[in-house]
């Protein structure tokens, strides 16, 4: 059985994310990733209110990150949140997203240790523990709640680079992976499987899920013309190897980002291919989509994020989702 | 506008619900959303109301305040002339 989740971004107003956030519980999402960019509508803001309107589906931030955020204060958040749905929080973590970072010139730095730390001290925390930590980056003198915490909060870490990847099966709950096309996906899970194994774990004691750009539709050009943008941002976004894995060249790459950061959008998106649409996204009819869904299944695959831009109707596409993809992938 | 939605047949209610969906959620004027008629829908929502006289009610309310000209289209299209009328008139006003 594969679970799914889904990715909505707080570009919108509240109450806009909050209606797709029910329409996903209502037809049979698991789970529900909002974003976390400074730029956006503030990450919590939108699962406080997620957490009122739904009653079952589990949701977190996905991903926080530490360099924007510390971990008390993400700890702090996710146990909040906890109080109003006992039970449904998790918590995505991961480096975050450069670009914005930049933006507020924070630098990511020491990655592997930030991570590691990071989620050692949202666990603790949130498991009604003091935390004392003299870490590579963060140094806790003694960090604990004036209240009391009820359950663990599972952390998945957000991974796509090989050590992020072993490391995120080390020490997470679950690992988002950051990728849509099964070379890449059976390539982390050769990581993956390294981290598990250094923790002792089985490898069905961890949620891999595939964190991908998704996008569905009746029509397939509608779908990728939906989904371009993200592709484009990928492209641009991502290390050589894996373009070179889907043979794209570093120029193509180089020119996508060089128009993205001067802002000529048109000039950016007119770059993206349908190889590159391939390479970064699980887009199409749902016949393609459900083929590509089996294939990462078969790989190793445990749980689906359907993430931006979703399709060029939202609310259709996750009704199509629900109506097409759901009954080949999930039981009863 | 409560009594003319009385008089959307039953069988349409889904359909036009989710028309008016479509363009509450697709405007390019959602800043123009009342935030209170936000929250009533979105409770009607929650209560799977919005295919009823109260929902369809509010719905009709905050797709003629995001983008008028399409919800009248719209609801001509359903053959809701007299409602789509109504629209225009106030509008007009």
């Amino acid at each position: 059985m594969t679970e799914f989740g889904i990715e909505f971004v707080p570009k919108d107003p509240y109450w806009k994310t909050t209606f797709y956030a029910m329409q996903a519980e209502k037809k049979g999402f698991n789970n529900l990733w909002i974003t976390d960019h400074f730029n956006n509508r503030n990450v919590y803001t939108s699962l406080a209110t997620v957490a009122v309107y739904t009653e079952r589906i589990k949701f977190g931030p996905g991903v926080t990150n530490p360099y924007q955020i510390h971990p008390v204060v993400t700890a702090q958040a996710v146990a909040s949140l906890n109080e109003i749905a006992p039970n449904r929080v998790i918590c995505g973590l991961g480096v975050g997203d450069k670009t914005t970072l930049e933006m507020a010139n924070i630098e990511q730095s020491k990655p592997l240790a930030t991570i590691r730390e990071a989620a050692q001290i949202i666990r603790e925390m949130c498991a009604g523990k003091s935390v004392q930590l003299d870490g590579e980056v963060f140094k806790i003198k003694d960090a604990k709640f004036n209240f009391k915490t009820t359950n663990p909060i599972p952390i998945f870490i957000g991974a796509q680079g090989p050590k992020m990847l072993a490391m995120a099966a080390e020490i997470g709950d679950g690992v988002l992976v950051n990728a849509s096309h099964p070379k890449d996906v059976e390539n982390a899970m050769t990581h993956i499987k390294e981290g598990a194994t250094k923790a002792g774990k089985a490898l069905d004691q961890l949620t891999i899920s595939v964190y991908t750009s998704f996008s569905i539709a009746a029509d397939m050009e509608k779908a990728m013309k939906a989904v371009v943008p993200v592709a484009a941002y990928i492209v641009a976004g991502s290390p050589e190897l894996i373009l070179q894995r889907h043979g794209i060249s570093t120029e193509k790459a180089g020119q996508i980002r060089d128009a993205i950061v001067h802002g000529k959008w048109k000039e950016a998106f007119a770059q993206v291919t349908p190889e590159m649409i391939e390479a970064f996204s699980i887009c199409g009819t749902p016949e393609i989509v459900a083929e590509k869904i089996a294939q990462l299944a078969k790989i190793g695959a445990t749980q689906i994020v359907a993430g931006s831009p979703i399709g060029p109707n939202m609310r259709k596409s996750i009704n199509m989702i629900a109506a097409e993809i759901f009954p080949r992938f999930k039981e009863g | 506008m409560e009594n003319i939605t009385t008089k959307i047949p039953e069988n349409m209610r889904q359909a036009i619900s989710e028309k008016l969906t479509d363009i509450i959620l697709n405007t390019q004027n959602i800043e123009k959303m009342p935030a209170t008629l936000a929250k009533t829908i979105l409770r009607q929502w929650q209560n799977n109301q919005l295919n009823t006289e109260a929902g369809l009610q509010n719905l009709i309310q905050a797709a003629a305040v995001v983008d008028p000209e399409k919800t009248i289209t719209s609801l001509e299209e359903v053959g809701l002339t007299e409602l789509a009328q109504q629209l225009k008139t106030k509008e007009g006003a």
